[in-house]
């Protein structure tokens, strides 16, 4: 081996220097369709590619400098190309429709996430809770559903709502969010329902923060809102611990959906799920809610807590 | 002629080697398709040549170690048949599509004419069920290369296969047998499905993030600043250090040969022969680190293109990358061929041995390694923060690396300038017009450069055997960020064409780098570059998106090439993963220091952070692919048509 590359690095050498001519059976290569008899005529052209009918190589620059001591740029015998006639023709750029696209970039997708899906075993005022989210569509441009809400397991009062966005991707982490919301509640049989126009984002803060700030207004003109973050704690690779925070706020009191001005609420939630897989995760938690101002007031007419620990049963799922 | 019938001779023995495993693998009952206890592979039992191949994609049930699963395969096998031919002779393959859907064959690396290129949207339209595509055209080279589908999906689920091409002119080198062995990642998941989890999940894949458990090891290691800081600063980037390979162990069976690491690929040699083997990274996302313990290995070629021999210990390739080594096993015992993915999640192996049915100790994997910032050319005030690079150079030397950060951001004048290449720059060079502003050749100054044994006698020499690396001295990354389809932008970007990357190099193995590779011959043409193009390879992985310069292939424009130019093509990786970018129709022309002995590739592995060049002659005029071969960053975007005309468009000249 040793005698071998000796033996290639001298034929190197040999070669580079130009010491030796090489070979005629060597033509010089040419991409080109022309004869082979041509090239080995003029082993000293150029090794421009000489493309047949248009474009020539005297466009070159004329600081390119051809080391004229190299009798033959390469010494690989080259095959000749096809025959101009062989050759079939060249695809027509760009392609037409018909051929489709070489790769699908713009496939949509489709995503639902149950981030809550519990169950708070507590007496009289169990409950069962979510916080739905999905979307369909693609990178930049997508539709997002929304469900928020509770349901007693014990009585037949729950407050539940459902938004339809349309998701812009605007920043390298952020999704603006815009569209429409329908907000629900029933407690001791009165109903109270009402809808209202949404903006927001949604996105992703350094310190890997999720977020979700949204605002509503309803036509009178109430407007309220709400802001979400949570982020994942990685015990192990499959035992996850979330915190999560959530606070309400509304501009004006709107006794019927039981919210005051300023500071609605504050909940807290820390939830210790296992990844049987990445997309199903059943999980324990506890959560804590605290009412404030004239929220707080509104809850305790109803002869509601003001705060509520609660203990969670749940599952993480996604699809 | 003599050394050409030696080759010959070598080349029949081979075969019979391959024939004699066959024979033994039939044992086992036939068709071990369907065959229980077996795995179905396909060995590479029967190679096709001749002027006329006929090839069937179709689906086919396979046993992939123990788990029954369903590929798309050519001729019913996985890999698909070795296609063998001659250098100069004219082929016509018949390729018929047994799918339920569109499908296509590319011949990867091989120059043919446009038309035959066989990539859909861009070649032709495909190859519809049950139709049949004539490919007809001339093999103008030779080597070891392979094929494959073109089409969404059907790659990774099998349709690919090698394709080896006798040389017209014995090979520079001499073997007493070879083997093919073809590394793949088998996934029972689909590729759609894959690319929709990490649309929706990011890392999804990822089973090797840092936990609370490795927080509290590393605060007892390196204590509480360091760690906290290096943790806080990645969590600040919403990046994990731990993202080395999108997809990896925890969904791929490794696969050599087809078979699964239980299952044993063998090749027999007897002590003493010179074994060649041709190793054919066919992975959809997988980056290999092969070595054979034991065994120097000698690299003879590199994507089918003879090199000057190297001697190492392990290299690393990314997917659609080939070499061709040579290893002189003396001793009568079995070695392991040993592969493993770059974030150590998984591993595939296969055995060279004496005999049938031995194997020899399965090393065990490294430490996954972790990102740095100076590997990805972030730089920081002040220099580096030295607390936090006591992690990172901790974790990453456990895991096989380099002691020291090798970007090449802190210190460009670090170790790797000592190689003699770091040279005045060509004279020629200097009146290379230069397209875009931020665009800098770096020259360095003659008295910058003193270093031993840089003496050359005559620039002719010099520039045949040695020249400049564009981008050794870092540059910094322009103004803006190529938009939210992109991440982040490193602060400065440098060639680091003998960085063996993330992992490697530090454990004493000398691992191979692009800078080893040196052709054997010259390439007809040694222009230097007359223009310059750059462009950026670009990402936002929270939503696994991947583009060029920020634009998807639908969002993005085509690049235009003039026939009959010499140009320089900069490929700048402005994300945190490796890439490897493939152009069809043409050669690729790293430019790696050696002057006119620049080697030819079909695919190259671009870093996070850094910067590669390489010279392109057009010689073929038409509509040519070009993407990163990372299967699921072409399918979202990482995808480009070039278009070599006559003429440049205004815009473009």
């Amino acid at each position: 081996m040793k005698n071998l590359i000796q033996f290639i690095f001298l034929a190197v050498f040999v070669f580079t220097s130009g010491i030796v001519s090489v070979s005629a059976q060597t033509p010089t290569p040419s991409p080109s369709p022309s004869p082979m008899t041509m090239d080995m005529e003029m082993p000293m052209s150029s090794p421009t590619p000489k493309p047949s009918p248009s474009p020539s190589p005297t466009n070159m620059p004329m600081d390119m400098k051809m080391p004229m001591s190299m009798p033959s740029p390469t010494p690989t015998p080259i095959v000749p190309d096809e025959d101009e006639a062989n050759k079939p023709p060249i695809p027509p750029f760009p392609a037409p429709k018909s051929w489709g696209k070489p790769i699908n970039d713009e496939l949509p997708h489709s995503f639902i996430l149950a981030d809550i899906l519990e169950f708070s075993p507590k007496g009289g005022d169990s409950n069962f809770r979510w916080d739905t989210e999905g979307w369909y569509g693609g990178d930049f441009n997508r539709i997002y559903f929304k469900s928020e809400g509770e349901s007693s397991t014990v009585e037949k009062d729950y407050s539940a709502d459902f938004q339809i966005l349309y998701g812009r991707f605007i920043k390298t982490y952020y999704t603006f969010q815009v569209g429409g919301r329908v907000q629900t509640n029933t407690f001791r049989g009165g109903n109270a329902t009402r809808v209202q126009a949404v903006a927001g984002i949604e996105g992703l803060r350094p310190l890997k923060y999720e977020i979700e700030a949204l605002a509503f207004v309803d036509p009178k003109g109430n407007v309220s809102g709400r802001f979400t973050t949570s982020r994942d704690y990685l015990v192990t690779q499959r035992l996850i611990l979330q915190p999560r925070f959530e606070t309400n706020l509304a501009i004006q009191k709107v006794e019927r959906f039981k919210t005051g001005r300023g500071l609605n609420n504050i909940e807290l939630g820390l939830r210790l799920r296992y990844a049987i897989q990445r997309e199903f995760a059943p999980y324990i938690g506890v959560s804590y809610e605290r009412s404030f101002f004239g929220t707080a007031d509104l809850v305790r007419q109803d002869g509601g807590s003001v705060g509520q620990f609660r203990f969670v049963l749940g599952v993480r799922m996604w699809h | 002629m003599e050394t050409n019938f030696i080759n010959r001779r070598a080349f029949l023995q081979g075969i019979g080697a391959i024939g004699a495993l066959a024979a033994f693998e039939k044992i086992v009952p036939a068709y071990a398709r369907t065959g229980f206890g077996t795995e179905n592979a396909a060995r590479i039992d029967g190679e096709l040549s001749g002027d006329v191949i006929d090839l069937t994609i179709s689906e086919t049930p396979v046993m992939i170690g123990k788990k029954k699963g369903v590929a798309k395969t050519i001729n019913g096998t996985l890999p698909g048949p070795i296609i063998r031919l001659k250098e100069g002779q004219d082929v016509t393959l018949n390729v018929t599509n047994r799918l339920k859907e569109t499908s296509s064959i590319h011949w990867h690396g091989i120059l043919v004419p446009p038309a035959m290129d066989g990539v859909p949207g861009v070649s032709y339209p495909g190859i519809e069920p049950g139709e049949t595509f004539v490919y007809k055209f001339r093999v103008k080279q030779s080597g070891t290369f392979w094929y494959h589908s073109h089409s969404p999906g059907q790659e990774q689920a099998g349709v690919y296969a090698p394709f080896i091409i006798d040389p017209i002119k014995p090979d520079p080198f001499e073997f007493d047998r070879e083997y093919v062995v073809v590394l793949s990642d088998w996934s029972f998941m689909s590729g759609k499905e894959m690319i929709s989890k990490l649309k929706k999940s990011e890392g999804y894949f990822n089973f090797q993030r840092r936990t609370m458990e490795e927080f509290i090891s590393n605060v007892r290691e390196y204590g509480w600043k360091p760690t906290w800081e290096n943790y806080k600063m990645w969590a600040e980037m919403r990046m994990m250090p731990t993202d080395l390979l999108d997809a990896n162990g925890s969904v791929y069976t490794y696969l050599m040969n087809g078979l699964a690491p239980e299952s044993n690929w063998t090749g027999i040699f007897k002590p003493g022969e010179r074994v060649r083997l041709r190793f054919i990274n066919v992975g959809a996302m997988t980056f290999h680190d092969v070595r054979i313990p034991g065994l120097k290995m000698t690299v003879v070629a590199a994507d089918g293109q003879n090199v000057q021999p190297v001697e190492i210990d392990e290299f690393r390739f990314g997917p659609a990358e080939t070499y061709d080594v040579i290893v002189t096993p003396k001793e009568d015992r079995a070695y392991t061929i040993f592969s493993e993915a770059l974030d150590r999640s998984g591993y595939t192996r296969g055995t060279l041995a004496p005999r049938d049915g031995m194997s020899a100790e399965i090393p065990a994997r490294r430490p996954r390694p972790l990102r740095t910032m100076g590997s990805m050319g972030m730089m920081m005030e002040g220099g580096m923060d030295s607390d936090m690079m006591k992690l990172e150079m901790g974790e990453n030397m456990k895991a096989g690396g380099e002691k020291m950060d090798m970007s090449g951001m802190k210190m460009p004048m670090d170790k790797k300038m000592e190689m003699p290449k770091m040279k005045t720059a060509d004279p020629k060079m200097d009146k290379m017009p230069m397209k875009s502003g931020d665009m800098k050749m770096p020259m360095p100054k003659s008295d910058d450069m003193k270093m031993p044994g840089m003496d050359m006698p005559k620039m002719d020499m010099k520039k045949m055997s040695e020249s400049e690396i564009p981008g050794t001295t870092p540059v910094k990354h322009a103004p803006g960020k190529h938009g939210i389809g992109n991440q982040s932008v490193p602060d400065f970007t440098s060639s680091r064409l003998n960085d063996p990357g993330i992992g490697l190099g530090g454990d004493g193995r000398k691992v191979l780098v692009y800078t080893d590779l040196k052709a054997v011959e010259k390439f007809y043409d040694t222009r230097p570059p007359q223009r310059e193009l750059e462009l950026h390879a670009t990402g936002n992985m929270e939503r696994f998106m991947w583009s060029f310069d920020g634009k998807k292939f639908s969002n993005g424009e085509p690049v235009h090439f003039k026939f009959g130019e010499r140009l320089r093509w900069t490929f700048v990786n402005d994300t945190m993963m490796e890439h490897t970018f493939h152009l069809h129709g043409m050669w690729m022309h790293l430019e790696n220091g050696h002057g006119d002995f620049i080697p030819r590739k079909h695919t190259v592995i671009v870093k996070p952070a850094e910067r590669v060049s390489v010279a392109i002659t057009p010689d073929e005029r038409g509509p040519w692919a070009f993407h990163c071969h990372l299967i699921m960053h072409m399918e979202v975007g990482m995808f480009r048509v070039v278009v070599v005309s006559d003429e440049l468009p205004e815009e473009n000249k």
